[in-house]
């Protein structure tokens, strides 16, 4: 089971201007290469038999 | 999108391929000189061509198929990167752009007229240009959202290189490229142009020779029949924008003019 904010908290951080856009993004870029290559890594895996995951970035800090 | 990807170091899966590789002819190298030697050394220049030849023999196929793995690890290496670079983009431009605009453009149409609606316009067209430098692959990409105000169009919102957009679209007679811009909102259409010294372009599309500019984007922002203006991204090199690219701009230019958009809206309550 997968639960979560539709909004992420950084999301509506510089939705609202609390983060630079240049943060927001950096983390963003960071954040889905990193699941896109968890996905895509586990997808080929699996044909392997293998899995294998990596930690997140941790989320940009905002006022 | 311009970033190394993080993730498995390649350097470590090739190194292990050659591992594989080197004990691959190793073994079949040893297997040569054990099958070579059974009958003993070679004695007669005849004997010793004779193992050379078998000794090239066995090699060529070897090599040849060291270097066909090779080629495939590679080719599995760029496929995985462009599928990893793909979906992050997919990810990006839905999950961290697209879902926070809307909500903005929501926003606007809860909030009652007045200052607070321009407040969260004013902020839903920088959101936009930010969300189109960053999500355009440009190099030094610039984006702006030209505010159509009275048959003219100024730079109302802006990011990207540090040099202003100083363009000012008219239509008077003499400004050609201002007509032609001013046509494309008015038929809400999009413009792209990889590169402007080497397209045939027509006389209004031609930038000035001072502009530092080669490839762009331009969308008609709009939603029904009002028109709002232009949202354009621009880069100082040749093609530095795909098709992608292009979506990301209509798209963009679309949630802008659902934010910008007037009307006899009442909300429900």
């Amino acid at each position: 089971m997968v639960r979560g904010r539709v909004m992420p908290e950084e999301a509506r951080a510089w939705s609202t201007g609390r983060l630079r856009s240049s943060e927001y993004f950096a983390w963003a870029r960071r954040r889905a290469f990193t699941r896109a290559g968890d996905t895509i890594r586990t997808r080929l895996r699996e044909l392997n038999g293998l899995g294998a995951h990596e930690a997140l970035p941790e989320p940009p800090r905002h006022r | 999108m311009g970033e190394p990807l993080p993730g498995r170091p390649e350097g470590q899966a090739r190194s292990r391929l050659r591992g594989y590789l080197l004990a691959e002819a190793l073994a079949v190298a040893l297997g040569y000189a054990a099958a070579t030697l059974k009958d003993g050394p070679p004695s007669t220049p005849g004997e010793w061509s004779l193992v050379a030849a078998g000794a090239v023999a066995v090699g060529i196929p070897l090599w040849v198929k060291s270097r066909r793995e090779v080629r495939q690890e590679a080719a599995a290496r760029s496929a995985e990167a462009l599928a990893i670079d793909t979906d992050a983009r997919l990810r990006l431009i839905v999950g961290d752009v697209t879902a926070p605009i809307a909500e903005v453009v929501g926003r606007v149409h809860q909030a009652r007229p007045g200052p607070e609606r321009s407040s969260l316009q004013g902020q839903l067209k920088q959101l936009i240009v930010e969300a189109a430098a960053n999500l355009c692959d440009g190099d030094r990409t610039r984006a702006t959202f030209f505010q159509l105000d009275g048959g003219v169009m100024h730079p109302q919102a802006w990011t990207g290189r540090s040099d202003r957009p100083g363009r000012v679209f008219t239509n008077r007679p003499d400004d050609r490229s201002g007509q032609e811009a001013l046509l494309l909102v008015r038929f809400h259409d999009f413009l792209f142009v990889e590169d402007v010294h080497a397209e045939a372009l027509p006389p209004g599309v031609q930038p000035k020779p001072s502009s530092k500019y080669r490839s762009f984007i331009s969308a008609a922002v709009f939603c029904g029949e009002q028109s709002f203006g232009m949202l354009s991204v621009d880069a100082p090199v040749a093609y530095a924008f795909d098709e992608t690219d292009l979506n990301v701009v209509r798209a963009m230019a679309q949630l802008l003019g659902a934010g910008l958009v007037e009307g006899p809206v009442e909300l429900a309550r």
